[in-house]
């Protein structure tokens, strides 16, 4: 089974064509599955798509898509499908191929060569397909109603024997019995790569150390004088753009959110920031790769992306539920997650040794997250019924039919349902 | 929890108490007309505003307003705009409305008063008496009053004779968070007063952001100083937020439901007692099934020290679903169930409770056997107090009773509140080894009318009755910081 790749291309637009752009991307906005630009509905293993554009004096449109790999063939049928799409979208773009020059060819290279690398890619659960998400949904319903049809016989049985009986229904359904098997992992190669990884990063440390821990008894210094000194302004975000935020969220469970802020001036907040980057990238690698952001259960993709000019950084995420709701996860149960990531930002609310104070305040938090969040113009999900608790279950669901289980492990797969 | 002493004598009486020695109530809804006419009326209704822990004397008045009432009274726009974004959007908003689960027929477009294109609503009155013959004189004079004063009526929602029972047979009411240095409550239930009011500190141990005036704004001085310290005064002081919500209830529409689920052939009132309080989470008494699952124990009906992860963690006794139990968690959120951590965060999502029943009740008997007047409107005039809409009313309606996903369930919101929105049709009682799933759970509580409103402390009822309504020269003054 293919791992999965956070794609993000950054296609500077041209100055005059930013109005005319905006028209594609409402009329995109309108039907994001289905458009005639780019129907994002048509193209397979895609997750989540967003378009995006920044502008804030040097206009950026950009197009992010969380993929399952390989990245060259999601992008070849990208191109093939929807290339005269692409024109109209990208041909307000600077280096756009022109009008006579466009082939699948030129648009492709055109692609890869605007592509722009994640500095952080956060996901739910590492390896899982479009398509598993979506069949183990089917599979969720159809033993759900199977559960209902067959209460009255059940009800009496023994755990064991109702998870036989799932069992065999599951198993005599030819649509489901696939399901009967454990699905498969990404593969040898991308496995190999992240471990390497995950052992080498703090290897690699650990030798340095001597020469680190110096330096970095340094920087907890400047970090301590920083955090004291430096100003955190209060941000009142205004109420109109509040308004216009509001007005495109909460249509179905799952939000899109982005954001944009600036790395606080000065050497050293751009070193930290650096720092941040590969300590969030190493722990979303690595550590929150079980379908849990430290506890949180509804962040679908994240990715963080520096944007030229200008040090700044643009953030990306899915999430189910209302962002009140999202903030105060991130208030009551990761604020040092978020001070640790955000706290170099322009405008975050004053951090104590990086990971304590920040975020809990409550108020100040929520004023700096939509205080730097901007419009997403088109967004599109692969599942947009599912939140991520349902795809987590149904997975759970669907790993509990061939595995060998304890009676405890019974009970709570049985709980699932 | 250290207390901050409360301005009691600043702060409107229903935030203490329910009034509830006062058994006869209604709330007048008005449009302003004459903002002039409209501020006098209000200066001179300010002194019977019942403030304090009076106790009951006979009647009582509160009064409450919009954002669109703050508007047209004369508040300045710079003032205006420093209250919270879900405040002076209103209830009404498409946004609003999503977050809130009021589609198809609850919809704002359906609303007998509140919706979009209606008159008002500006002004709320909350009107107590001791019995109906002085609720009556009380209204008619009042009425008179603001209607002299260029107020135009826009609806009167009456209620029936206070009762600790609502119309699908349930007490209700019973847990109520309550007011750190005030009664005394179990700390599960005891929040720090910026929970409930403007001006102190809140869960956070922060300020709620609090519109403030420049001090040249208010040259009598009528208002309390910022306690952030910015130097301006602070009109949110002692005020906090009110929801009102006209949720109708169709009491036949459930027991008919109900019966359909539990029967085979013949009627069992015992079955569909039993589902219809795994829905509620109580019994009828009030008994809740966390302590008692099989049966309704009234001497269980005031018994509320209980926990869900601790007594109850799979739903096995109250299912997890429950009315109750979504609405007001105890320790079972994040970041770990049955933690004090737990507890910490629920304290943060808490609302007072001050609704009153109207329409003629009727039982469950009645209500299977089509018997009442055919079509007779009645349910809850929902209200509720709090200092934060978005976190509190607004996350609990959203993140916990609309959320088809709570605690981990499948597609199951809340089989009371739920029944215009789309998904979460589902009702599931947790059992071992398997559970029962009601499907198809359709819409007992439709809301039919409804506003945010600021109730504000008496000072600042002073201080908007004395605005001149010409815009002074304030700067924009959100409060957004804090010391902690």
């Amino acid at each position: 089974m293919p791992h999965q790749v956070a794609t993000t291309v950054c296609a500077p637009v041209l100055a005059d064509r930013v109005g005319h752009l905006r028209d594609v991307l409402a009329e995109m906005g309108a039907d994001p599955a289905g458009n005639d630009v780019l129907p994002f509905g048509a193209l397979t293993g895609v997750h989540f798509a967003r378009l995006v554009l920044v502008d804030d004096g040097t206009p950026v449109l950009v197009l992010t898509l969380d993929l399952d790999a390989p990245e060259r063939f999601r992008l070849r049928q990208l191109v093939s499908l929807a290339g005269p799409g692409l024109d109209r979208l990208l041909g307000n773009c600077a280096d756009y191929p022109a009008a006579g020059r466009r082939s699948d060819r030129e648009r492709l290279r055109y692609l890869r060569g605007h592509r722009a690398a994640s500095a952080v890619f956060y996901l739910h659960a590492m390896g899982r397909t479009v398509e598993q998400v979506r069949d183990e949904a089917r599979l969720r319903s159809r033993v759900e109603d199977f559960l209902d049809r067959s209460y009255v016989g059940l009800r009496d049985r023994s755990p064991t024997e109702v998870r036989d009986a799932v069992r065999s229904y599951v198993r005599g359904e030819r649509s489901l019995s696939w399901a009967m098997s454990a699905p498969p992992r990404p593969a040898l190669h991308f496995r190999l790569r992240e471990m390497a990884h995950l052992v080498t990063v703090p290897l690699l440390l650990l030798v340095l150390l001597p020469a680190v821990l110096p330096l970095l008894l340094v920087w907890l210094l400047a970090l301590r004088l920083h955090e004291r000194t430096d100003a955190a302004p209060e941000v009142a975000p205004d109420p109109g753009r509040l308004r216009a935020l509001g007005d495109a969220e909460d249509f179905g469970p799952q939000n899109a959110f982005t954001s944009l802020a600036a790395i606080k001036p000065g050497r050293f907040w751009a070193v930290t920031s650096a720092m941040s980057v590969l300590f969030a990238d190493y722990a979303a690698r690595h550590v929150f790769t079980r379908g849990s952001l430290g506890g949180l259960t509804t962040v679908h993709f994240a990715r963080f992306l520096r944007l030229g000019p200008g040090n700044r950084m643009l953030f990306t995420s899915y999430y189910d539920g209302s962002l009140e709701s999202y903030n105060n996860d991130f208030v009551d149960q990761v604020a040092w997650v978020l001070n640790t990531v955000f706290g170099q930002q322009d405008g975050y609310p004053r951090t104590r040794w990086l990971v304590l104070d920040g975020a809990h305040d409550e108020i100040a938090f929520k004023a700096f997250i939509r205080g730097h969040q901007v419009a997403t113009q088109v967004w599109w999900s692969a599942y947009p019924e599912l939140p991520a608790v349902t795809v987590d279950a149904n997975a759970r669901l669907r790993a509990g039919l061939s595995a060998a289980l304890t009676s405890g492990q019974t009970d709570a797969w049985l709980r699932l349902l | 929890v250290t207390s901050e002493r409360v301005e009691e004598d600043d702060v409107q009486g229903l935030v203490l108490e329910g009034f509830g020695r006062l058994t006869a109530a209604c709330y007048q809804v008005y449009e302003i007309g004459d903002p002039a006419a409209a501020r006098q009326w209000l200066g001179r209704l300010e002194p019977s505003v019942a403030t304090g822990r009076r106790g009951p004397t006979g009647t009582a008045v509160n009064v409450a307003v919009t954002a669109a009432g703050l508007a047209r009274l004369g508040l300045p726009h710079d003032i205006g705009s420093a209250f919270p974004q879900e405040f002076q959007e209103g209830m009404t908003s498409p946004h609003r409305s999503r977050l809130l689960g009021d589609e198809g027929a609850a919809a704002p477009e359906n609303w007998a008063w509140g919706g979009p294109g209606g008159p008002g609503p500006d002004v709320l009155l909350l009107l107590y008496a001791a019995d109906v013959d002085a609720l009556s004189r009380l209204a008619d004079e009042h009425l008179a009053s603001a209607v002299s004063a260029g107020l135009r009526h826009v609806v009167t929602l009456e209620t029936g004779p206070l009762s600790p029972t609502e119309h699908f047979g349930f007490r209700d009411g019973i847990s109520q968070p309550a007011l750190a240095g005030g009664r005394p409550a179990p700390p599960r239930d005891t929040l720090r007063a910026g929970e409930l009011l403007l001006g102190y500190r809140n869960e956070h141990g922060q300020y709620t952001p609090s519109p403030l005036v420049e001090p040249a704004d208010d040259p009598e001085g009528l208002l309390a100083a910022d306690v952030r310290g910015s130097g301006r005064h602070d009109l949110g002081r002692n005020g906090t937020y009110l929801v009102v919500r006209q949720l109708s209830q169709d009491v036949q529409g459930f027991w008919r439901f109900v019966a359909e689920q539990t029967t085979d052939d013949v009627d069992d009132p015992e079955a569909q007692v039993r589902l219809a309080a795994r829905m509620v989470g109580r019994w009828p008494s009030g008994a809740p099934l966390t302590l008692s699952p099989d049966r309704d124990r009234r001497e269980l009906a005031d018994a509320n020290d209980f926990a869900y992860q601790a007594d109850d963690p799979y739903g096995l006794r109250c299912p997890l679903g429950a009315h109750v139990r979504r609405t007001n968690p105890r320790d079972s959120l994040p970041p770990k169930a049955g933690t004090s951590a737990s507890v910490a965060v629920g304290k943060r999502h808490r609302l007072l409770r001050r609704g009153r029943s109207y329409g003629p009740p009727i039982s469950r008997e009645d209500a299977l056997e089509g018997r009442g007047e055919a079509g007779t409107e009645r349910g809850l005039h929902f209200l509720c107090l709090c200092a934060n809409l978005a976190r509190q009313f607004e996350f609990v309606q959203h993140t916990w009773a609309l959320n088809p996903v709570f605690a981990g369930l499948y597609d199951d919101a809340d089989p009371l509140l739920s029944g215009h929105a789309t998904t979460g049709r589902t009702f599931t009682v947790q059992a071992s080894p398997v559970r029962r799933r009601v499907t198809g759970v359709p819409a007992f509580v439709t809301v039919r009318g409804g506003a945010y409103f600021f109730l504000p402390g008496a000072r600042a009822l002073r201080w908007l009755a004395s605005l001149s309504g010409q815009a002074p020269a304030s700067t924009p003054s959100p409060a957004t910081s804090s010391p902690r």
